[in-house]
């Protein structure tokens, strides 16, 4: 017989039992995507003290809309959709945030994006002024390079998740990259 | 004829950024002159080091507070947070919070390696 204790519990099982009602479904799912929302609203707000309470809001907003979730996508970009839209709202009524804490890099990205030691030590001073680039930009033209070139997403689902057109979410993230190039530019 | 190679280069340059770093494709003509063109090859250079930042960025996960998942249980009942302004002010620059998350990050994997 196997062991419930080892055997990792379905996501699709914990949304359904989580949606009858099941917190501690529910808790195991905030426990699984905990870490992935809170560096995406740290990654959108600037601070890790509004980040976590845009972490707490936007699982609270998922509880209440949980029976409205179909499955259609992934919880994860379900969560993800969330996390932006309480992040948004907390934008507009609060005051400007500080710089980019995007901390604890695992220790595979530094493996498996370089072959030796020079090249990690590259990669990583590389990352350090891309945040700081990135934390140079206006949020609206954050918002959407995050989304875009560390999310994925595409200029649509960007659009619909801000409430602009496809048209302004790529001339953002083009005003953006622009921006990006000339601080990075800036500081060699 | 010089002048209207400076006008393409400008207005290639202008697009390589959504060109390395999105979908958007140059016409051949375009993608001819960026082929032979100083400039336009240190733009791409400059936009490909963005994008492989960019990529390096996606491995990253901040961990989230301590008691966060316990502070969402708790707050299931309570109406949505209603965001006040918040003092700006205060504290380490956060780019310090990265450096010594970091730092300490790496310290315990290399506790952990040696271990
Ligand atoms: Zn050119």
């Amino acid at each position: 017989m196997e062991n419930p204790a080892v055997e990792p519990v379905d996501e699709a099982h914990l949304i359904r039992t989580a949606q009858t009602g099941d917190r501690s479904a529910f808790e195991e799912l905030v426990r699984r995507h905990q870490h992935g929302v809170f560096t995406l609203a740290l990654r959108l707000v600037n601070d890790r003290e509004v980040a976590a309470d845009v972490t707490q809001d936007a699982f609270i907003r998922a509880w209440r809309g949980l029976s409205r979730f179909r499955g259609d996508a992934a919880f994860k970009t379900w969560i993800h959709r969330i996390t932006v839209n309480a992040a948004w709202s907390m934008k507009k009524r609060t005051g400007r945030h500080r710089a980019l804490p995007l901390e604890g890099a695992p220790p595979i990205a530094d493996t498996t994006l370089s072959g030796d030691l020079e090249r990690a030590g590259e990669n990583l001073e590389l990352r350090h002024r891309l945040r700081a680039a990135l934390d140079q930009l206006p949020r609206p033209q954050r918002t959407v390079v995050v989304l875009k070139d560390i999310y994925g997403w595409s200029h649509g689902e960007i659009a619909e998740t801000l409430g602009i057109t496809v048209t302004a979410a790529k001339v953002r993230l083009h005003r953006a990259h622009h921006r990006l190039r000339e601080h990075l530019e800036g500081e060699s | 004829m010089k002048g209207m190679n400076a006008r393409q280069c400008r207005r290639v340059r202008w697009r390589l950024s959504e060109v390395v770093l999105g979908d958007e494709r140059l016409s051949v003509a375009d993608e001819r002159h960026a082929a032979a063109c100083l400039s336009c090859q240190a733009e791409i250079a400059h936009y490909r080091t963005i994008d492989r930042a960019f990529t390096a960025l996606q491995q990253e996960v901040a961990p989230a507070p301590p008691g966060l998942v316990s502070k969402v249980m708790a707050g299931l009942d309570r109406s949505p947070i209603r965001w006040f302004r918040r003092p700006v002010a205060v504290s380490v620059s956060a780019m310090s919070a990265v450096a010594v998350a970091t730092t300490v990050a790496v310290a315990i994997r290399r506790r952990h390696a040696a271990a």
